[in-house]
């Protein structure tokens, strides 16, 4: 697997049935509940595998994750 | 004061604390005052557009400041409160829209896109929304609802009803369990004075208000004039950083939340000084967690609690129990009259088990524009007879044991109904909405013990068409149709079709033990 937005805005489609026409990279993903608690297990897995990255408890909040936007520049910044 | 309705809960803080903070929602915050103000305008609209006593009124809306104010206005006007988990997807909003005949709604502004190509929009009157969404002749955007204030003569009981909330039972769809304003208020006079509750306390409410235990903590909180910190989404990180940084001191939350914050908390230090309380509902958490919950919080006073929406709360273990009862759901709240019957041999003694019933003033109003369901759920038990009449109880379908010391322990539930993460689920609902892709004829479904959520959803189907069968496409089609907590965890394919009774029914025993031996084969 690799990460890319393409990939992301797929598997948030297909796995997490997030309606993509209706996002952009700064829509509030957690925040504006497109997203719920019983996701963020699953993207943070996903995101795991998909950019072979390890992520600890404290980097799961919504500075890192809340949005497309942020959680490319987070994955980058890991993988730098 | 006299504290009668759910609005007098707002207004009897304005004589000694019309300042004080009663809600946080992140960075912004209401004082008693500026929250009455906005009740009394949107109450003036809801009046102007037609809302009478009696009316059901929608509210899915995000936890906000805006959700608070719309749960109070509406009841202020007499009208019935109806908010809906914003988990649910707009299926279920459709569902609950016709089944209490919403004619006003109050959403947010995502809510209000996805409504505009949904087939009972025909059948609201009036939607306000809060957030931007394309214009619509039938919404109003949430800042207009509140342009004016003016004095409103409307009368209202505390027989009165004053909310319907959704819940599952163990067949058919969800039912709207009706709430009086004298229920709410006895349930609040009830829950804030075993956790002794005072104007000090700043309580978080991540539960939604859809779910009895969340609501209380917004009755508790007006009611003793403390203040509310809303917590909109359940992240641990973001919850703890809630806890620390507005000096919350008392924390309710169901099992997959402790078991998160547990994980979470083991790997990082932090104190929280100022938290007094855990309060914990909606089934049981793991004990190597439950155990770890008082280092991990500073030692704080822990309440384990069991409710029912039918009768909103029941029983509590005291926090000087919980080293030598923990696990227990302890014995009645103050107020309720709770009660364990063998229907066979009558009132259960120590030692023994039967179904745990509710008598009291927190026992609600049945369930709306089902009599038939309410009649089974309420009735007079004869064996209480002589200490209640003809008083009516519910029958909780809970199965609980009591112990030499006559403290409760849950045991089981009586019939197929799924529990998970706190959330009630039958069977029909889940068989339904999967049946609703088209995709499968036979349609099972149970729930299957879970470590952290208590029970998970397993479905057995038979393909419609085996050869054009996608299982991908059918998990797909559950994501976008039913909430996270109904959604199959596991989809067993059945091969050919299912074994029927004598009758020909469904034999569903059979079927779900030949498709839990397959999985753990």
């Amino acid at each position: 697997m690799t990460f890319n937005r393409e990939a992301m805005l797929t598997y948030l489609s297909d796995e997490l049935g997030v309606d993509i026409e209706d996002i952009n990279d700064d829509t509030l993903l957690f925040t504006d509940g497109y997203l719920d608690s019983f996701s963020v297990v699953d993207l943070v897995t996903y995101l795991e595998s998909s950019a072979n990255i390890s992520i600890s408890p404290s980097e799961v909040n919504l500075d890192n994750l809340d949005s497309v936007g942020r959680i490319i520049t987070f994955v980058d910044v890991k993988t730098q | 004061m006299s504290i009668f309705t759910f609005h007098d809960l707002l207004t009897h803080n304005l004589t000694s604390r019309a300042e004080q903070t009663a809600v946080i929602d992140g960075e912004r915050q209401v004082s008693y005052r500026e929250l009455s103000d906005q009740v009394d305008a949107l109450s003036t609209w809801l009046v102007e557009h037609n809302v009478n006593a009696g009316d059901r009124v929608g509210i899915y809306l995000r936890k906000s400041i805006e959700e608070v104010v719309a749960t109070i206005a509406v009841a202020r006007v007499g009208a019935v409160f109806v908010n809906i988990n914003v988990q649910w997807k707009l299926s279920q909003l459709e569902y609950v829209i016709n089944n209490c005949a919403i004619k006003t709604l109050i959403i947010d502004g995502r809510g209000a896109r996805e409504l505009r190509t949904s087939n009972v929009l025909s059948r609201l009157d009036n939607i306000i929304v809060k957030g931007s969404s394309s214009s619509h002749p039938k919404y109003t955007a949430w800042q207009d609802s509140l342009a004016k204030t003016s004095v409103i003569d409307r009368p209202v009981i505390n027989t009165g009803l004053a909310a319907l909330l959704y819940t599952s039972g163990s067949t058919g769809q969800p039912k709207g369990v009706m709430l009086s304003h004298l229920n709410l208020l006895e349930g609040a006079r009830s829950v804030a004075k075993y956790l002794n509750n005072e104007s000090s306390d700043r309580v978080l409410s991540v539960l939604p208000f859809s779910f009895d235990y969340g609501l209380s903590q917004l009755t508790t909180m007006f009611l003793v004039g403390g203040t509310i910190v809303l917590q909109p989404t359940f992240m641990p990180s973001e919850i703890v950083k809630t806890l620390v940084e507005k000096n919350v001191t008392g924390m309710p939350a169901v099992p997959p939340t402790w078991v998160q914050l547990a994980q979470y908390l083991q790997v990082q230090n932090i104190e929280f000084p100022r938290l007094r309380y855990l309060t914990n509902t909606g089934g049981k958490i793991p004990d190597n967690v439950l155990e770890l919950l008082p280092d991990l919080f500073g030692q704080p006073e822990i309440f384990l609690m069991y409710g029912l929406t039918e009768a909103f709360r029941s029983t509590y273990l005291p926090p000087d129990m919980f080293n030598c009862k923990r696990g227990s759901i302890g014995r009645a709240i103050p107020n309720a009259g709770v009660y364990v019957v063998d229907h066979e041999k009558g009132v259960c003694g120590p030692g023994e088990q039967g179904e745990l019933l509710h008598a009291g003033s927190l026992v609600s109003q049945g369930y709306w524009g089902n009599p038939e369901v309410t009649a089974e759920k309420f009735r007079v038990c004869h064996h209480l007879e002589n200490v209640l009449g003809e008083q009516k109880v519910v029958y909780s379908g809970d199965l609980v044991r009591i112990d030499e010391d006559g403290y409760l322990w849950f045991v089981s539930r009586l019939d197929s109904m799924i529990k998970c993460s706190g959330f009630r689920i039958s069977p029909t609902e889940v068989e339904d909405a999967v049946s609703a892709s088209y995709m499968v004829t036979d349609v099972v479904s149970y729930g299957v013990e879970d470590r952290e959520l208590g029970q998970v959803v397993h479905v057995a189907v038979t393909p419609r068409d085996s050869s054009d069968f996608n299982l991908d496409v059918l998990r797909r089609y559950c994501q976008k149709h039913m909430p996270s907590y109904m959604q199959p965890r596991t989809i067993h394919v059945w091969d050919g079709s299912m074994p029927r009774t004598s009758s020909g029914k469904l034999d569903r025993p059979l079927i779900i033990k030949l498709a839990t031996d397959e999985s753990a084969e």
